[in-house]
């Protein structure tokens, strides 16, 4: 591999250290693990190729996190997959219902939902950058965040999340 | 309360394989160091655009290369043109199309021709007497004097002067004139010798564009008692100039070529009187050609030969 550096890392190191993140953006965002493997290698072949300059880390993650989204749009629209979450079932990640995660309720949000939650309760952004990844103003995010608890509340039966 | 999480979605385990994929990054795609192929397109559209240009110059200059003595052709204007009728048009409407449409590829040929060629020797100009008796009526024979005489004292003498053409005709027959409602613009200063011998039959106040009221009679033609010509002129462009021979052709009020039909026949051949800078002043003589024009309406049209009409309009022979 090259030598290029991403703010003291390596290739391979950011591949490391966000693979996690980028894999659960793409999953989350198109529910098929064979899509999300394109998506998220096609993000790091981003990063690979134009190689910004990045302020910290954060802007790296934050960057990451952005290009995969973009990604997965792009795909998206690509291929106009309009995949229903009843039929995703067979063929998606499998997350059972537990008492305890949330995976499985979130995955059957709305993806505009879906992105806020997770950047908010995974990967813990605040809201102002939430906006700023996700190019949206606070405000709106401020909403989508209580919409998408309500609808956690009601997928999980009356609970508060 | 109880909590809650995401940790199913938040500790996603990564398959091997896409960490694999992620690290084979594909080599870029080099760019070609040969400039032509990369900008394959952009040469051939170049190519494409100087070819049609190069080749519809060279088609350009090369179709009228027959044409070279003679590249003005002038449309008729306001200033020449008088009046066109229906016969006339219907015998020309393909000349004057074909005209209209070159007009500008013409003016563009003779700009540059102006710009590499000197023009030719200019003939003497004419003077101002020349220039202010063009588009009135002009005797044919010498007796001058007398007849101008004779034309001014008469003062129903109807006259064709249309700017720059007219036909002129004997002052003993002050009632053969073309229109019957312009005056000519020189006054004859004395009187001829001989009275006329008809009486006009047209009153002086008759209205401009009107036809005379005397219509020749069918079956028996009516000629002017004196011979006429027609004069005309033209503006000198390109390459025209004294040397260039012109025809003029007569067509009657039902668009009948009077004459030989052959347009290049001696009994159409017109005479370049004089030249300026700016005006080709032409004149025709049916008489002495040996055609006999009865009275009546007529268009007449000068041409050269290339068939490029200089100069057409319209009189009345009366």
């Amino acid at each position: 591999m090259s030598d290029v550096q991403f703010f003291g890392l390596s290739y391979e190191q950011v591949i490391e250290k966000y693979k996690k993140t980028v894999g659960a953006v793409c999953v989350m965002r198109l529910q098929n693990w064979a899509d999300a493997e394109d998506c998220f290698q096609n993000t790091f072949f981003k990063l690979f190729r134009s190689a910004p300059d990045f302020n910290d880390e954060n802007h790296l993650k934050a960057w990451l996190i952005r290009v995969a989204i973009n990604e997965c749009n792009k795909y998206i629209r690509k291929n106009r997959q309009h995949v229903h979450i009843e039929k995703v079932n067979d063929d998606s990640v499998d997350f059972p219902q537990d008492s305890v995660d949330m995976s499985w309720a979130l995955m059957r949000l709305d993806k505009k939902y879906r992105e806020v939650l997770y950047l908010h309760y995974c990967e813990d952004y605040e809201v102002k950058e939430i906006a700023e990844i996700l190019k949206k103003s606070p405000n709106t995010v401020k909403t989508l965040l209580r919409r998408g608890r309500d609808k956690l509340k009601n997928l999980y039966g009356g609970e508060s999340v | 309360m109880r909590e809650f999480n995401f940790d199913k979605l938040k500790n996603l385990e990564i398959p091997d394989s896409w960490v694999d994929g992620a690290l084979n990054v594909p080599s870029k795609r080099e760019k070609s160091p040969i400039v032509f192929v990369s900008f394959t397109r952009s040469f051939a559209s170049v190519a494409m655009l100087v070819l049609v240009c190069s080749l519809s110059l060279l088609l350009f200059f090369l179709a009228d290369d027959n044409a070279t003595p003679q590249i003005d052709q002038k449309v008729p204007t306001s200033e020449t043109l008088v009046k066109s009728t229906e016969s006339y048009d219907t015998n020309d409407s393909t000349e004057n199309t074909e005209k209209e449409l070159s007009t500008p590829f013409r003016r563009v040929k003779d700009f540059i021709y102006n710009l590499f060629v000197k023009p030719n020797q200019k003939p003497s100009s004419p003077t101002e007497k020349d220039k202010e008796t063009l588009g009135s009526v002009q005797p044919s024979k010498p007796s001058e004097e007398t007849r101008n005489e004779e034309v001014s004292s008469s003062t129903t003498l109807p006259s064709t002067s249309i700017e720059t053409q007219s036909v002129a005709t004997e002052p003993q027959e002050p009632t053969h004139q073309v229109k019957p409602t312009q005056a000519p613009t020189i006054e004859p200063t004395e009187k001829p010798d001989v009275k006329p011998t008809e009486v006009p039959t047209q009153p002086p106040t008759q209205k401009p564009t009107q036809k005379p009221t005397q219509e020749p009679t069918t079956g028996v033609e009516n000629f002017p008692d004196e011979p006429f010509i027609i004069i005309s002129s033209y503006p000198v462009s390109g390459w025209n100039s004294t040397t260039e021979v012109v025809y003029c052709r007569l067509y009657d009020a039902s668009g009948n070529l009077v004459g030989d039909s052959d347009l290049y026949s001696s009994q159409h051949l017109a005479k370049i009187d004089s030249q300026d800078s700016k005006r080709v002043y032409v004149s025709y003589d049916p008489q002495a050609r040996g055609l006999m024009i009865p009275v009546g309406e007529y268009s007449f049209c000068f041409y050269n030969l290339l068939g490029t009409v200089l100069v057409q309009g319209y009189i009345y022979i009366s």
